[in-house]
Formats: C-alpha cells, structure tokens, sequence
C-alpha cells in the first residue's frame, strides 16, 4: 500500500475503485460536481440578459470575499498565525510595494505577473481538491500526486494555448513584447500541444489502470471532479469569445469552492481543538458561524469597493441593473467639479486590487499543502 | 566560502548595486538601469540569506520564481523602446496581429474588431508607411463601420474598446441617432469607461 493510502482512512483492504469525499455526497455533489454546471449557466444567463458589469459585480461578491476566507484562515486562526508569522506580515508588504512600483514603472510586466500568477492559482486550487480527494479516499500511490499535477499543468495549459477566447491574449503580448508570430507558427504549437495533451492523458489513463490492478484504489468522485472543472474552463473558453462568461463561471466554481474548503477546515479544527482560544477563524465555525462567515466576507467586500472603488461609480454593486452614475455627476453651477488627484487615486485603487489578489495567491501557496500534517488535521 | 565571506562579498554587490540604482535615479538616466541595479542588489541579499530560505515548503520560494523573471520584463519593458507600439503591432504586412488572429479564426466575427482598428489607424495616417495600410489602400469610414458592426453582431459585449471606437465612428459619420443609442450601449455594459466619465464633465 502506497504512503498515500496509508496516510488516508486508514482501510487497508486493497480495493479498485473507492469513493472518498471531501465532506459528505450530498454536499460534494452540490459544491464540487455540480456547481461547474450550473456556474457555465449563469455565466451564459449573464452574458444574455446582465450588461459586462456583471461580471465586475461578480469579483465583487465572490472573488473579494474569497480573499477575505484566506485572512479569516491566516490571521484569524492562532496556529497558522504562529506558524507562519515571517511571512504573513513580510509577504503582504513586499508584495504591496512591489505593486506600487509595477503600476508605476512597468505596469504591463505586472499586468502579466497577475494574470500568470492567477491562472498558476487556479491550477493549484483543482490540483489541491484532487490530493484532498485521494488523502480522503486513501486512494494511489506516491506517484498519483506527480501525475495529477502535470495532468493539470497539460490541461490548463493546452487550454490556455489553444482556446480563442486565451489565444486573442498571448498572441497580442507576444506582439507587444516584440516577439511576432505567424499563424503557421500558432498552429504548430498549437498542434504540439494537442499532442502532449493526449499523450498526457493517456500515460495518466494507464498509471490509473495500474492503480486498480495493484489495488491501490482510484477515487472516482476525483475524476469526476477534474472532469467536471475542465469542462467548464475548456467549455466556456471555446463557447464565446467574452470573458464575461469564463470569468463569471470561472470565479463561481473558483470563489464558492475555496470559501466551501475554509469552512471545512475552520470547523474541523474548531471541533478538535475547541472554538474557543483559537483565534476569530474558529469562532466562525462554531454554532451561528456560517452566518457570521458570510456577514465578515460580505462586509469585507462593501468596504474592499468602497475604499478602492472610489470615485469610480457604483455599478458594481447591482450588476448593473441599478445605476448610481447621477451620485458622481458634476454641479457645475454650484462649482462643484469631479473629483481632483483622479490619476493619482486610480494608482492607487488598482495596485490594492492586484496587491490583495498576489497576497492571496502567495498565502495559498503555502497554507494548503495536503503534504502538511497539520493541515491534514483540518481536512481529515 | 564562510558565512562570513560570503556575506561580506554579498553586502558589498548589494550595497554598490543600491548605489548604482540611486545614482541612476538621481542623474535621470533610464528606468531599466536602476531597475538592474536594484534586481542585482536582491539577488545578492537571497545569496547571503541562509540557504534554506529558496527550498522546500513554499515560503519564498515562489516569490523568486515569479519575480526574478518579472524583474527582468520589468527592466526590457522600462527600455526606451521596449515593448512594441501601435505601428509594430498593426502595421507590418500579414505578421501584424489582427490579421494573424483573423488567420487563425477565420469563422470568429469577434476579431473583425482587430481589423476595424488596424483600418482606423491607416485612414488617421499613425502609420502611413506600413505594409499593412498599402496592402488596404484607401480605407473608407463606412468599411470600418462594417468590421466593427461583424463584431458586435457576436453579441460580445467585454470589449469597452470596441463599444467606444464604434460611437466615435457613428458620431464622424454623422449618425446621430445611432451614435446615442451606442453610446446606450457603452454605458450600460462599462459605467466606467472613459465616454462615461466624458458624459459627465
């Protein structure tokens, strides 16, 4: 039996297939199956009925809170707050100056930076939910966990080379960076890709088939998972060329999952160390902390826009369907004007966005390794 | 090498680095010289940090992995003449970059958008010797109208850039009525856009 399986449930009957969750079927299936589906749906709900602010409204209402589920987890809970004190207090101001310097002096580098780093985030998060599942399940070997990350990498990365919607972005930057390509030279790589990517897949189909036969166990909740992930990226990368309906989907499946795992984890720690002496992060797992979670995240997010979306209008709030434009016009027969010192307080805004997004993606870098006994503690 | 060596060498490149990217600054010589300067000067700082600090668990491991390559855009980027401008993007003949996504996706109506641009740029004179405006010839603004009005029939609104440059299309053209109803448009989906902004002056 593969250390893996050891570290996992615990059973050691060597077994083919084995269904592990990350928290029970009902609620697996609501978070983690069946939320991709519905998220591509609303996304293509939004782009039919709601104007493009929707999907600012959705960062809004999703993605900030998220943010905010990781300083619940590191600054509010006193182990982790103990454990990684360097860093949480080094990384933020680091990277906060690093923002400034980027929007000031090369803010199309750290354009990029951002994207990149967001979309190496996004990989990380599915490739952790997978590992998640096979420490749940006590499902492969040593060498699952080294499968399921380059399976990741391949997928994500032949979307990313291939899909149009990803496409029309790293041809433009490739321009930019004076670096031109042809379409020949597009389609090439673009082959090439396809090719790895099957060849991926395959060489992970037999390592899962070698799995079942030595009896290490595959968790199929796991593939379905990844199946059920991919789908919506690859879906909604090739449905339409707007980034309204990946980021909208994107972000549901992103935000609600991440915010779904916190939870988990705040309540498996408060329910083996007590809710109490921990710190703010298992006071809201204990009874009522569902709604004080939710309540912090959302206030999180009014104050986050209030303070950054400044004076950009309030759209942003009602996706668009109620307007605030008239709160931000200018009287000018009472002298009153728009706003002074607008350049320098959009500097500003935008660093904090890219700078609160960067902590977030360096803090998660290190917080959720599955490798990590402590953080087992929280999954188990 | 003794810790002590090494940090006494280390010390010494990051406190001349610092002082080349302060002179650098203090002179007004370029931003990607103090840029170098200041890259050299980390770099030596993790060298004299304990070894460990680059390995195992995360911790600052990726912060080097994602910004030692950032610094180095940062610095090629901060060049005069780094990044490419309009002319390079649009204007050489077929290796510009509306016309290879249109190459690519020929069926997608979206990347008509590309062209409407490239044309605009063309009949303005920015770039009156490239490849790409001879190959066009004389570009009528009804012809960037029509790429631009392929693209909008996609129904994709994302592209603030789009909704915009299609009102000042109408709005040269003289078409009033459709230029109000665009501008519609343009607020309804990016209350932020600059047009929004100019509505309000």
């Amino acid at each position: 039996m593969s250390g893996q399986a050891v570290m996992g449930s615990g059973g050691d009957e060597r077994v083919g297939w084995r269904p592990g969750w990350i928290l029970s079927p009902r609620h697996d299936l609501a978070w983690f199956l069946l939320l991709p589906v519905s998220a591509v749906l609303i996304a293509i709900g939004c782009h039919h009925w709601l104007p493009f602010v929707a999907l600012v409204s959705v960062n809004l209402w999703i993605t900030i809170p998220h943010h905010c589920a990781t300083w619940v987890r590191t600054y509010g809970l006193a182990e982790d707050w103990q454990r990684w004190r360097g860093r949480l207090l080094l990384g933020p101001l680091m990277i906060a100056a690093v923002a400034m310097m980027g929007h000031r002096w090369a803010p199309t580098t750290l354009l990029l930076v951002v994207t990149m780093w967001d979309h190496q985030h996004s990989i990380m998060q599915q490739h952790g939910f997978a590992r998640i599942y096979d420490f749940k399940a006590g499902t492969g070997t040593s060498r699952t966990g080294r499968f399921d990350l380059v399976v990741n990498w391949v997928l994500y990365g032949n979307m990313f080379l291939t899909a149009p919607l990803f496409v029309q972005y790293w041809v433009r930057e490739l321009f930019t960076w004076q670096l031109p390509v042809g379409v020949d030279a597009v389609q090439m790589l673009q082959g090439v890709s396809w090719a790895v990517t099957i060849g991926v897949l395959v060489a992970y189909g037999l390592h899962l088939v070698g799995c079942l036969r030595r009896g290490d166990g595959v968790n199929p909740i796991k593939l379905l998972f990844l199946s059920a992930s991919y789908a919506l990226w690859y879906v909604t990368a090739w449905h339409t060329d707007s980034i309204l309906v990946f980021g909208i989907a994107h972000r549901l499946m992103h935000g609600l999952q991440y915010m779904v795992i916190v939870r988990i984890y705040l309540a498996r720690k408060a329910r083996d160390r007590g809710a109490t002496g921990g710190g703010l992060g298992l006071s809201l797992a204990g009874r009522g902390g569902l709604w004080r979670f939710v309540g912090i995240s959302l206030l999180y997010a009014v104050v986050f826009q209030v303070v950054v979306g400044q004076p950009q209008p309030l759209e942003t709030f009602g996706f668009g369907v109620f307007e605030f434009n008239s709160v931000y016009e200018a009287i000018p027969e009472l002298g009153v004007g728009r706003f002074t010192n607008r350049e320098m307080y959009a500097l500003f805004a935008t660093a904090m966005i890219d700078a609160v997004a960067m902590v977030h993606y360096y803090f998660d870098s290190f917080i959720w390794k599955v490798s990590d006994h402590r953080v087992r503690e929280g999954l188990q | 090498m003794t810790a002590g060596a090494r940090g006494a060498i280390c010390g010494a490149v990051a406190v001349v680095s610092l002082g080349v990217a302060a002179w650098g600054w203090a002179e007004n010589r370029p931003v990607s010289q103090s840029i170098a300067a200041l890259v050299v000067a980390v770099g030596a700082m993790l060298a004299w940090w304990p070894p460990h600090w680059a390995t195992g668990g995360g911790g600052y491991r990726i912060l080097l992995v994602i910004w030692l390559p950032a610094a180095v855009l940062a610095a090629f980027e901060a060049a005069d003449e780094g990044l490419a401008g309009t002319k390079q993007l649009y204007g050489p003949r077929r290796m510009n970059y509306a016309d290879v996504m249109i190459g690519l996706y020929p069926d997608r109506e979206g990347y008509r958008f590309l062209k409407a641009q490239q044309m605009g740029l063309c009949r303005e004179g920015v770039m009156p010797s490239a490849g790409a405006c001879r190959e066009l010839g004389p570009v009528t603004l009804d012809q960037i109208r029509g790429e631009l009005e392929r693209a909008i029939r996609t129904g994709v609104t994302s592209n603030e850039d789009l909704l915009r440059i299609y009102v000042e299309v109408l709005e040269e053209a003289g078409a009033e009525d459709d230029a109000a109803r665009a501008k519609r448009a343009l607020y309804r989906h990016h209350p932020n856009s600059g047009l929004a902004d100019a509505k309000t002056q």
